[in-house]
């Protein structure tokens, strides 16, 4: 057994090696194909032009044998009929859509329904007709790549081959009319041609998977490399290439797998293994991927907790001793811990969490009293975190016309997120109206029991 | 060849009656959800379902035959429950393909279509694989799920005549369609047409969406144990896309795609039975007696839309260019005579070829359009030839006279309104002067204080009474 796994692990065999590298490449042209028909979101494109393709491949098989006995089953016929019965799909799809109130997906599905009923039926005959059941034409509906003969992947394979070197061509035209339609008018690219040509490609892809993965699930390779790719990056060229890598990736893979355990089926596991990738991306994707996503929440909400701790802690000690005190050395105060959970309404659970966690950032400590007081960093953190809130305060005030008694709120909200070149820019609008910038007071009460300051009133 | 499908059709049965009554009861249901589908401009989610409830059918099954091995459940018992065991494990899965698709493409921001295939795509894998690894507890094979069992409607007796034990389930569920469509008619339509307002008015879009699927879900999986899924994704789009080309109300579309569905049932079995045989052995396959039921109706489906495309009495392509054509005569007809009326005030008669050069020369006509327009000028008597010259009629010319004012006090009011320059106007007002009637002409010539010229200086011909 161990044996056997060795050999098709170092693709000993000519006959593994020959699938596996015909399979890679079909991944790999799946996954640019997939990349571009994505960008112009029409995914689905591939899983209508592989329903659309068996009548044509039953119709090319009935020719070739009427034309030359045993011939039918040669695989470049009945890739040929698929294209053009794939084609004459598309063009059916996009005539309806065009000349009629039915829309763009419903004519498509109704091209798929037709198409697909009219296959049927051909192969219902073609199954009576001697000679036809051996045909095994409907190995090209659920896929068999780990049995394919080596001349049908020679044929497979170069027909990929010959789509990517197209694809790679004229990549860049292609994409920009994936992106920008009007754009690329204006630059003179021929746009009908281009969309043309991107769909005779979906159409060669999906036809040169119909072998290996089955034409009921060949539309996976063009999708789940792409969207997979999507997680990772933001940049164009980066995800043609992670989409290259992960469209082989789960064709190679897929194809070896299938190969130890031959009862499976090939193009479910080639799916699979693509659907796996995709789950990974989509969980740890650094661009999009949940976990990441969730990562940075969680951050950005530690982070607000942390300051409205600090903020409230300086602002307990404000109200005690009075603003110039608290700016210039605040780390000789003690925190009025009782307080502070009152000032924001926190539970004394809540509180004691926060204030753990501020220790262990070391923005907090217990002297040796037992009394809670800043530390250096916490000192300047505090002081930033106040200096930021008020700035904003006072920019609402002074430029948007709030009433004091409402900036606290949404200032709460906005300080966490203001970067320092906002802050800059804030302070130097703050200064030309003549207030301290270094040192801003705060334009409402602290607190809501203390009476209100006539000196806090603002002038308008 | 007529004889050989009647004698082909002679071959009909009380099996080929119970397979029609199976199919057409299953095409209504699919037709029945599908009608939504299409309005909500999702289509595609039909062959999604498809696809992605194989794995809950497999898993049911298996669940069945887990229960019957360990003996909690006798083999009737187990038979007995399947169809309802069934299509819970399907209306689950069809609201949880649902719910995959759409967090996927608001939490990981997928593309929709894109965000739709990958669920049932691995969906689909996984329920193929599941067959693959159980395939010796299962009595069941992905062909058959694809191209169903139709030809082989198990029988029994039922009330005396023998009836199809699947037409029984098709039917409750098409029932129980009809009576959910019924008592939530209000709240599906306003959720199909406009979600935000339905949300407004408390009609729930959400469950509505979610019974939508669930029901879809239900009537593919009745669909797939007769008739295959072939004809479940034909079934959901086509007879509804068919109705909408027909029809501007839900209840009507409903009304016309049932009944869509049930006549490609039977015009497709007909022709599966009694066409295929004869076609194919003109063709040298005389093997060949009769062809997949599921796949032909689907066909029949097809052919029917496509014959409605065409020859719709409102929207068909035909009417549109039966309509256009119609236009372009009368637009010919008009031009010749506003021409002859121009050259006899400059008294200039012109000879029938010039006539016709100068028309086409225009460009909004074609040269067959001119032609039937000039027989049709002779033939109503508005010009006559005398020795190749043309000559208004009096009728003609009272006819051309009504279009040359319009012409005229078109470019009148251009002139005095939007200030056009000389060239402009009079293109815009060739143009204009085909689809200004009297009663315009009477406002325009009110509005502009009744003039006697135009801005090119010539008379306005008056109005002609009685019109």
């Amino acid at each position: 057994m161990s044996d056997e796994v060795w050999r098709l692990l170092t693709l000993f065999d000519y006959n593994t090696r020959v699938v596996f590298f015909g399979t890679t490449i079909l991944g790999i042209t799946a996954g640019v194909v997939g990349a571009l028909m994505q960008f112009r979101k029409q995914s689905l494109a591939g899983d209508i032009v592989s329903h659309a393709a068996l009548p044509g491949i039953a119709l090319a098989y009935l020719i070739g044998e009427a034309l030359e006995p045993g011939s039918g089953r040669s695989l470049w016929r009945l890739l040929l009929g698929a294209t053009i019965s794939g084609i004459a799909g598309l063009a059916l799809a996009s005539f309806v859509s065009r000349y009629s109130r039915i829309k763009d997906d419903a004519a498509l599905a109704l091209v798929l329904g037709l198409f697909f009923g009219a296959g049927v039926v051909l192969l219902s005959a073609i199954q009576v007709i001697p000679g036809g059941n051996a045909a095994g034409l409907g190995d090209l509906i659920f896929g068999t790549a780990a049995s394919m003969s080596v001349a049908d992947v020679w044929v497979v394979g170069g027909l990929g081959l010959i789509i990517l070197l197209i694809v790679l061509a004229v990549l860049k035209e292609l994409v920009v009319v994936a992106f920008d339609v009007e754009f690329s008018r204006a630059q003179g690219f021929p746009v009908g041609q281009l969309d043309l040509l991107l769909s005779l490609l979906v159409t060669l892809t999906t036809v040169a998977g119909l072998q290996s993965v089955g034409l009921l699930l060949v539309v996976a390779l063009l999708i789940i490399p792409a969207a997979a790719a999507r997680f990772w990056t933001n940049n164009v060229s980066q995800l043609l290439i992670l989409a290259v890598c992960i469209g082989g990736c789960s064709c190679g893979l897929g194809v070896l797998i299938s190969a130890l355990l031959p009862k499976l089926a090939t193009g479910a596991v080639i799916v699979l293994t693509g659907t796996v990738m995709f789950g990974v991306s989509l969980l740890c994707g650094t661009q999009r991927g949940l976990w990441p996503e969730w990562q940075a929440q969680r951050r950005l909400k530690q982070r607000i907790g942390e300051d409205d701790l600090l903020r409230a802690c300086f602002e307990a000690v404000e109200t005690k001793e009075g603003l110039q005190q608290t700016w210039q050395d605040i780390t000789q105060a003690q925190l009025p811990v009782d307080q502070i959970g009152q000032f924001r309404r926190w539970t004394l659970a809540e509180l004691n969490q926060r204030i753990a966690s501020a220790r262990r950032k070391g923005l907090l400590r217990y002297d040796s009293e037992g009394n809670l007081r800043f530390t250096k960093t916490g000192a300047s953190s505090a002081r930033q975190a106040v200096r930021n809130h008020r700035l904003w305060e006072w920019f609402l005030i002074e430029h948007a016309d709030i009433a004091p008694e409402l900036v606290d709120r949404t200032a709460d909200r906005i300080e966490h997120v203001i970067d320092p070149t906002m802050i800059d820019e804030l302070s130097h609008l703050l200064q030309r109206h003549g207030r301290s910038i270094v040192l801003p007071e705060s334009p409402h009460p602290l607190q809501e029991k203390l009476p209100p300051d006539p000196s806090h009133e603002v002038k308008v | 060849m007529l004889t050989e499908i009647l004698q082909q059709l002679a071959t009909w049965n009380s099996l080929d009656t119970g397979i029609v009554v199976t199919a057409i009861l299953v095409a209504m249901s699919c037709a029945l959800p599908g009608c939504f589908l299409v309005l909500r401009k999702q289509a595609l989610l039909g062959d999604a379902l498809t696809h992605g409830v194989l794995p809950a059918i497999v898993t049911a099954q298996l669940g069945l035959s887990l229960c019957t091995s360990l003996g909690w459940l006798t083999a009737a018992q187990a038979d007995a429950a399947r169809p309802v065991v069934l299509m819970i494990a399907a209306a689950i899965a069809g609201i949880g393909l649902g719910l995959l698709a759409e967090s996927l493409q608001q939490g990981g921001r997928v593309e929709p279509g894109a965000a739709l295939g990958i669920v049932f795509v691995s969906l689909f894998a996984l329920g193929l694989l599941l067959i693959r690894l159980f395939a010796d507890g299962l009595h069941l094979d992905p062909g058959c799920v694809l191209y169903g069992q139709l030809e082989s409607v198990a029988m029994r007796p039922w009330w005396g005549p023998q009836f199809p034990v699947a037409a029984v389930t098709a039917g409750c569920v098409w029932l129980t369609g009809m009576v959910l469509l019924a008592s939530c008619y209000h709240p599906l339509l306003i959720c199909t047409f406009d979600p935000q307002h339905a949300q407004l008015q408390g009609a729930r879009p959400r469950l509505m969406a979610n019974l939508l699927l669930a029901y879809t879900s239900v009537a593919i999986v009745v669909a797939f144990e007769s008739v295959g899924s072939i004809l479940v994704v034909a079934m959901i789009v086509v007879p509804p896309c068919t109705a909408l080309l027909l029809t501007d109300r839900l209840w009507s579309m409903q009304l016309v795609a049932q009944t869509l569905a049930a006549i490609s049932v039977v015009i497709g079995h007909a022709a599966a039975i009694g066409l295929a045989g004869p076609v194919c052995s003109r063709l040298g396959y005389p093997q060949v007696t009769s062809v997949s039921t599921a796949g032909s109706i689907a066909m029949a489906a097809g052919g029917l839309f496509l014959l409605v495309l065409l020859l719709a009495p409102q929207r068909g392509l035909a009417r549109k260019l039966y309509d256009r054509w119609v236009l372009g005569v009368r637009i010919a007809k008009e031009d010749l005579l506003g021409l002859l009326y121009r050259c006899e005030e400059r008294g200039q008669p012109v000879s029938l070829r010039l006539a016709r050069s100068i028309v086409q020369s225009s460009g909004h006509v074609s040269q067959l359009a001119v032609t039937v327009a000039l027989r049709r000028v002779f033939q109503q008597q508005l010009a006559t030839a005398s020795s190749d010259l043309l000559v208004l009629t009096d009728r003609g010319r009272s006819q051309a006279q009504v279009l040359v004012r319009g012409h005229r006090l078109w470019e009148a009011y251009l002139a005095e309104h939007l200030r056009l320059g000389d060239a402009r106007m009079h293109t815009d007002a060739s143009r204009a002067e085909h689809f200004l009637d009297p009663d315009l002409h009477q406002r325009l010539a009110s509005e502009l204080d009744h003039p006697e010229l135009d801005p090119h200086g010539q008379t306005i011909p008056p109005a002609i009474d009685g019109k």
